[in-house]
């Protein structure tokens, strides 16, 4: 506190450090001339509205530099004189001035402030800032955000609440994966995903699993993390908030803190929830009578007679049956039962916090699938009592437990409805009857896929003050993520007609990635007049292993050994090892004068393994700029109670390539007589590097009315160069590719708009709302080469990365109902790759979210939804079969063309593979854009409403019930299965309606 | 004042740590190497290594559901030429069949990219063998001697599918991707030195026991083939010989029905199949149990055997579907099965009697030519030849050479080619015959990445 008194002197003179001794009598002299009346004790405690004590809160007589803190009774005792004012400040709740006045016992009740702006402190990585006071552009949610969802994922609960940042659930089972693309895709070959830093300690972003297996999309490793245990998510995206993540903040940065103990009487949380999950939407497919009329007319189009080989569906089958197989396959219910208990306290120096979770999810599939989450956590830190020694210690670990089939039922749904009961008489897998074979859907229920990750993170950070201003801290971390993966094939689920070929089988899969990471860094503040000095500086040193097996085991006597290698006839294995190390230097200069002019400067040195000799190393560094307007005294008291501007410029890098490119390997080969031979696997390349984001920034932050208006703008264009692709060899070389850097340069550019509005205020009742809004645009400037490179059909210069190259459709011919394309080369004939010349994109126009939260006592209402406007794959050609073939089809396909003159966009049924219809069909399929159309979606995505029991009623217990809803409703014209992910047909994200109590003790 | 100053450098040196890390620990980005791969330099340090760098070539070849070396080059030369009918829709192989084949073709793509592959492959052994320090004289010497073996191989296969092609000898990646096309007549003295220069390096034994890497005498068989289709006939002649007159190592197998058994006294060089569920691809792929839905044997070959050749039911089969019958090479007998009984033939004995048959005949050596065609046309059950002329002759040795290598590496397409009389032959049985469709188109992705090839005329 003493320095705080030197205000207005220069610390550059050395007259410094003798005030620095002189400063206790000189605040005294500073201070306002003692009155007449004399200091008295005046004691008090401090609550929440809940009634319980809050400890900590910083209580200040205002304009004078005297103060103390609540204890962890709430209590606090302090000299005071009459005339005095304090300030009871703390944080995430509204500071109050209370006057003296002569009375000796002040009690005060704290009021929460949801939007505290003035005091969040916000995440930065290496640093924390104020949120008024940050010049970077980092979005957040906190612990109250995610408590309201259902979820299992933080990624999940992030969807459409942080602008700039676009999350894809790809899947709705358990365990699944999700996208997550931060301002956008920056790299054309390399990686897009941001780095995940969980508690200072980088955290892998490719899926945990040991074999990706298509049911999760290979899954996502951020379902390792017990989403209740979250604290705060923040996400870096500008060059300010990047650069000091140097090569790896190209993509963003997603920073995970868990939860802290905090000081005050222990207490127990516990809180039990469960609830149930089903598919929200079902497509409109054809009854048995529709399908019998679509199959019959395709035989009669193509003047072919039925026959048991080509219409077994009409011949051999029971075409009076009737099988809905949406309801079932995917109609089921899921039931999901989340328990979590944590118990936390501690004094002024020392707190805790430890707990576990248990989650378990069911699938919608019938059978008994599910997944299930084991976690715990403990967090102690320490701080000693003059505040210069610091610890922390935090463990997080959890262990998941996931039983699916080896692939997504979900694509069965288009089988026939007449087709065949997936069990017979005798209860075993109906297979159809004699030589009219069925796919039994059922038997995928009998591949299981089970995989198992263990999760631990563990950090340790130590901090100490050596002289006043300057603190040294060290960061240590270690994460390590096992996977064990099996996949069974048993006799039982195949085919008897396919067992000359096909035989039982297994795969076993382990991974281990291991990560550990030690950052000592230094930290200076010092207060020069007006203004406030940080200097930061740091060094990374991080490690990270990765090893891999993998066995496929065949030749089984029976079902019963399938999990067990040492009962297979035949194994092949196969093993991965390693090793990244990476190494960097980093700082930060931050230059705050008196509030209103800020300056962050942020740079990094870093070097990685992944790049050869020579072109380890480079650096990255940005400028931030901040201007708090509304602290100009012309604004001061003017309706505008808050105004910045801020800017950013400067770098960040990408390094997501596979490790140990540039070395010439041999791996080996199929052994040759006894012995493996080896064969050289990469060309010697020592001559690429980074990729290199440049990232550019102005946004506009406003709080009108007291903040009770926030508007925040924000303008980016991020411009990737150095891209690392896959530069295409002539075959002569040997290879057909090597990894090079091209001065092909992406640019992304958005804008992000995020309002908040306090609507009502009062007492006993309050209406917020928050909308955020983002604009992406996606850009390929340069590309050097580009119509020689292997890209030359994928990507054009001046367009988005997310298009398609395609033919053109331009309806139907008249007298055919064949589709037809534009001939662009007039050649006479549709052809690729010549006729590609229409381009469409899949992706966002615009995507956001909007929150209203209402609360009314202790009624607790909260309204989220999710809109993304974008284009997708339309559901006429989900089935990817031409509708007449013995596939289901959408209702749309009714709308067929029938006689000249009809007009559709649905050909005329056909069952042969050699039809013009199927050769129309299949152009569009693969190339037509008649496949891409609007896949917009408003999705009611959460509703979350709690009630907290009064206080009173419980004896100091607190009691909160809830019911949570995600994914309730989804307004959209998408007539697929589900909207938000298009492009195969997988299991959408489910509708989950959850109740729940929260006890604390 | 002093002390002050002196406090202040004190707060500057705890920076100091951190500035000297920057430079103290550029090295702790260098990573071990990986353990799952060997990097370059260390695969040749030991024997053991540097033979698997070797074998592993071999492998390549064989595995897998066809290579250049592994059933493609037979059913690429064999659907080019007169030998099989194509009943595959895959449109790629529709255009081998119709002599129709477009740059783009990926199957003329990996014929172009694969072998190049092995020769880059065999150009690491040759380096990494110059600079290596553990390695044994003996090893290192069969070791050089096959990848120029293979190297030569490669090259061979390369000019008769592609005409004059880029001779590659260095792994330089930047070198080699403006590599420019020779003609043919330089590719040949290439090829006779890198052939010449691995049979002063390979022992005259096989090193396993097996017949399943090159020795002396595959080179040699080779080195013969190259001097034929050059038009070198005494050198043919004389190559051929040295082999021939190895009594005792190489017999013809009296019995057509062992000539591909695994080490036959006939083979000179087989490949070992590595797939663990048959033996052979082309027993696996040509014999037929159904109608044919990739290949059968043209009509053409059954119909040139001579009455009583049994060669022409023992190395043919036929099967019955509807009211056809379909006829399959029938050479490998082995369709499926995890036991190995047969190996995949490269290079065998019967190939350098006609080849020396050829040469003889080339030279004015009639009776030679006919006692070495004889020995062939025998031991197929067959009368000695009429053959009295040179130009009879020569018809005599092409005819016997149909009937004894049908589908067997293209030998028919080749001796097609380089005996001028693919137009006159193809041009009556393949509608739409050019006389460019001799040479195959040079693979877009080359033309497309390489400034300096050219393509081959007809394809541009």
């Amino acid at each position: 506190m003493k320095h705080a008194t030197l205000a207005g002197f220069p610390c550059w003179c050395p007259i410094t450090i003798v005030l620095i001794f002189l400063s206790l009598p000189v605040s005294l002299i500073a201070s306002p001339p003692l009155q007449s009346t004399a200091q008295h004790q005046i004691t008090g405690t401090v609550t929440d509205q809940e009634g319980l004590p809050l400890a900590g809160v910083n209580i200040i007589i205002k304009d004078r530099e005297a103060g103390t803190m609540s204890d962890e009774n709430g209590k606090y005792t302090m000299a005071v004189q009459d005339t005095d004012i304090l300030i009871f400040s703390f944080v995430g709740f509204k500071m109050q001035e209370v006057a003296v006045a002569g009375k000796t016992d002040v009690h005060v009740t704290m009021q929460e402030d949801i939007m505290a702006l003035e005091g969040v402190e916000v995440n930065a990585g290496y640093y924390t800032v104020k949120e008024r006071e940050r010049t970077g552009s980092i979005s957040r949610i906190n612990a109250e955000d995610i408590g309201k969802q259902p979820v299992s994922n933080p990624l999940a609960a992030m969807q459409g609440r942080m602008p700039g940042v676009y999350i894809q659930q790809n899947t709705g089972v358990p365990g699944g994966d999700f996208n997550i693309q931060i301002r956008g895709r920056n790299s054309i070959a390399g990686g897009n995903a941001p780095l995940y830093v969980v508690d200072g300690v980088p955290f892998p972003s490719e899926p945990s699993s040991a074999f990706g297996n298509l049911i999760t999309n290979g899954g996502n490793s951020l379902n390792g993390l017990d989403v209740n245990n979250i604290a705060s998510i923040e996400v870096l995206k500008d060059a300010d908030a990047t650069a000091i993540y140097g090569s790896r903040g190209a993509n963003g940065v997603v920073l995970i803190t868990t939860k802290k103990g905090s000081a005050g009487k222990a207490s127990l949380d516990l809180n039990i929830q469960s609830g149930t999950g089903s598919v929200g939407r079902f497509m409109d497919l054809l009854d048995t009578g529709q399908y019998l009329q679509m199959r019959r007319e395709a035989f009669a189009n193509d003047g072919v007679e039925p026959t048991p080989a080509n219409a077994r569906d009409l011949l051999l089958w029971d075409t009076s049956r009737y099988t809905d197989w949406q309801k079932k396959l995917v109609g089921g219910t899921s039931y999901l039962t989340d328990l979590r208990g944590a118990v936390s306290g501690g004094n002024a120096q020392t707190s805790f916090r430890f707990g576990g979770g248990y989650r378990k999810e069911t699938t919608v599939f019938p059978g008994d699938f599910g997944y299930r989450k084991l976690s715990g956590f403990l967090n102690l830190t320490h701080r000693s009592e003059d505040n210069r020694f610091r610890a922390e210690v935090s463990v997080n670990y959890a262990a998941e437990d996931n039983n699916l089939m080896s692939r997504d039922i979900t694509s069965f749904i288009f089988l026939p409805p007449v087709a065949p009961p997936v069990y017979d008489n005798n209860g075993n897998l109906n297979w159809g009857p004699e030589g009219g074979s069925f796919n039994n859907p059922y038997s995928i229920l009998r591949r299981t896929y089970t995989t198992g990750t263990d999760n631990l993170i563990g950090n340790v950070g130590l901090d100490y003050e050596f002289l006043p201003g300057l603190r040294a801290k060290v960061g240590m971390g270690y994460t390590s993520i096992r996977a064990k993966d099996v996949q069974v094939t048993p006799w039982s689920s195949i085919h008897p007609l396919s067992l000359s070929y096909e035989e039982a089988n297994s795969t076993f899969g382990n991974k281990n990635t291991k990560t550990w990471i030690v950052e000592p860094r230094l930290e200076y503040a010092k207060t020069i007049g007006r203004g406030e000095l940080r200097i930061l500086a740091g060094s990374t040193f991080q490690q990270t292993k990765n090893e891999s097996l993998y066995v496929y085991a065949s030749g089984f006597s029976s079902d019963a050994l399938l999990e067990d290698v040492a009962s297979a006839g035949t194994i092949r294995s196969n093993s991965g090892y390693s090793e990244y190390n990476y190494h960097a230097v980093f700082g930060r200069v931050n230059f705050n004068w008196d509030s209103r002019y800020i300056l962050n400067l942020t740079g990094r040195r870093d070097g990685s393994s992944r790049f050869g000799p020579g072109k380890r190393f480079a650096g990255f560094g940005a400028v931030g700029l901040a201007w708090i307007f509304s602290e100009e005294r012309f604004l001061k008291n003017s309706l505008l109670s808050f105004g910045k501007l801020r800017a950013s410029y400067g770098t960040s890098g990408n390094d997501q390539i596979g490790d140990y490119g540039y070395l010439d390997t041999y791996s080996s080969t199929v052994p040759y007589q006894d012995h493996a031979g080896l064969y050289p696997t990469r060309l010697f390349n020592p001559g690429y590097g980074w990729e290199v984001n440049k990232k550019l920034e102005i946004a506009l932050e406003l709080g009108l009315a007291h903040n009770r208006v926030t508007l925040s703008t924000a303008w980016f264009r991020n411009r990737s160069s150095n891209q690392l692709v896959g530069l295409s060899l002539p075959p002569v070389t040997g290879f057909s590719s090597i990894q090079a850097n091209l001065p092909a340069l992406v640019q992304n550019t958005g804008i992000e708009i995020a309002l908040h509005t306090q609507n009502i205020r009062s007492e006993d009742f309050s209406w917020d709302t928050s909308v955020n809004i983002t604009i992406p645009r996606n850009k390929l400037l340069e590309y050097p080469g580009l119509e020689n490179s292997g890209y030359t059909n994928t990507y054009a210069i001046g367009k988005s990365l997310n298009i398609r190259k395609t033919f053109r459709y331009t309806g139907i011919e008249p007298q055919t109902g064949i589709y037809r394309f534009e001939d662009v080369n007039g050649d006479g004939r549709v052809s690729y790759p010549d006729d590609l010349q229409a381009i469409k994109a899949i992706e966002q126009d615009f995507f956001g979210g909007m929150h209203n939260s209402l609360s009314y006592k202790g009624l607790q209402l909260d309204v989220f939804f999710q809109f993304v406007r974008q284009t997708g794959n339309t559901s006429l050609f989900a089935t990817r079969s031409v509708p007449g073939t013995s596939v289901n089809q959408p209702v749309e396909v009714m709308e067929r063309w029938q006689q000249p003159g009809d007009v559709s966009n649905v050909q005329p049924f056909t069952q042969s593979a050699s039809s013009a219809q199927t050769i129309a069909f299949n152009q569009s399929l693969f190339y037509g854009d008649n496949t891409i159309g609007d896949a917009s979606f408003i999705r009611l995505k959460t509703v979350s409403l709690s009630y907290t029991v009064p206080a009173r009623y419980l004896s100091g217990m607190k009691a909160r019930v809830y019911v949570q809803g995600q994914n309730l409703l989804t307004i959209t014209g998408y007539s697929g299965l589900d909207p938000e992910y298009s492009t195969s047909m997988r299991l959408p994200p489910l509708q989950m309606l959850t109740a729940g109590v929260q006890l604390t003790l | 004042m002093k002390l002050y100053m002196l406090k202040r450098i004190k707060h500057w040196l705890y920076f100091l740590p951190i500035t000297g890390i920057v430079f103290c620990c550029e090295n702790f980005t260098e990573t071990g190497v990986p353990k799952t791969e060997l990097i370059g330099t260390r695969v040749y340090t030991t024997d053991e290594t540097a033979t698997a760098a070797v074998t592993g070539i071999y492998s390549r070849m064989v595995s897998g559901f066809g290579g250049f070396a592994n059933y493609r080059t037979t059913l690429w030369g064999g659907l080019s030429a007169d030998e099989l009918d194509n009943f595959s829709t895959d449109m790629s192989q529709v255009e081998f069949y119709e002599n129709a084949l477009s740059p783009t073709n990926n199957f003329v793509g990996n014929l172009w990219s694969e072998p190049y592959n092995y020769i880059y492959h065999a150009n690491a052994v040759l380096e990494g063998l110059e600079n290596a320090n553990g390695i044994s004289p003996v090893i290192r010497r069969q070791l050089r001697g096959e990848a120029l073996f293979i190297r030569a191989f490669c090259h061979f296969y390369l000019v008769n599918w592609f005409g004059g092609v880029p001779y590659i000898t260095t792994t330089d990646y930047r070198e080699n991707s403006l590599a420019s096309r020779l003609p043919e007549a330089e590719v040949y003295p290439l090829l006779i030195a890198d052939l010449e220069q691995a049979r002063e390096l390979l022992e005259a034994t096989y090193v396993t026991g097996e017949r399943i890497r090159p020795n002396r005498h595959t080179a040699t068989a080779l080195l013969a083939r190259v001097y034929l289709y050059s038009g070198d006939w005494l050198n043919a002649e004389t190559m051929t010989t040295e082999v021939i007159d190895l009594h005792g190592i190489y017999e013809l197998e009296e019995d057509p029905d062992k000539v591909f058994l695994a080490n036959s006294t006939e083979a000179i060089w087989q490949l070992r199949p590595v797939a663990g569920n048959r033996n052979t691809v082309e027993g696996y792929s040509f014999i037929l149990t159904a109608a044919p839905a990739n290949s059968a044997l043209s009509h053409r070959v059954i119909d040139a055997f001579e009455p009583g050749d049994i060669r022409k039911t023992r190395w043919t089969g036929s099967i019955i579907s509807g009211n056809s019958t379909y006829y399959y090479p029938y050479k490998y007998k082995v369709r499926t099965g995890s036991e190995l009984s047969e190996y995949y033939m490269v290079f065998r004995l019967a190939e350098l009697y006609l080849v020396r048959a050829e040469a003889r005949a080339r030279q004015g050596n009639i009776s030679g030519a006919g006692k070495d065609l004889n020995i062939i046309r025998n031991r197929a059950g067959l009368a000695n030849t009429t053959a009295a002329t040179q130009a009879e002759m020569l018809d005599a040795v092409f005819r016997e050479k149909r009937v004894e290598f049908f589908a067997e590496w293209g030998h028919r397409w080749f001796d097609l080619k380089r005996t001028g009389r693919a137009g006159t032959v193809l041009g009556t049985v393949k509608p739409g015959w050019q006389p460019t469709d001799v040479l195959y188109p040079v693979p877009h992705a080359e033309i497309q990445n390489n400034p300096n090839m050219e393509q081959n005329p007809g394809y541009e």
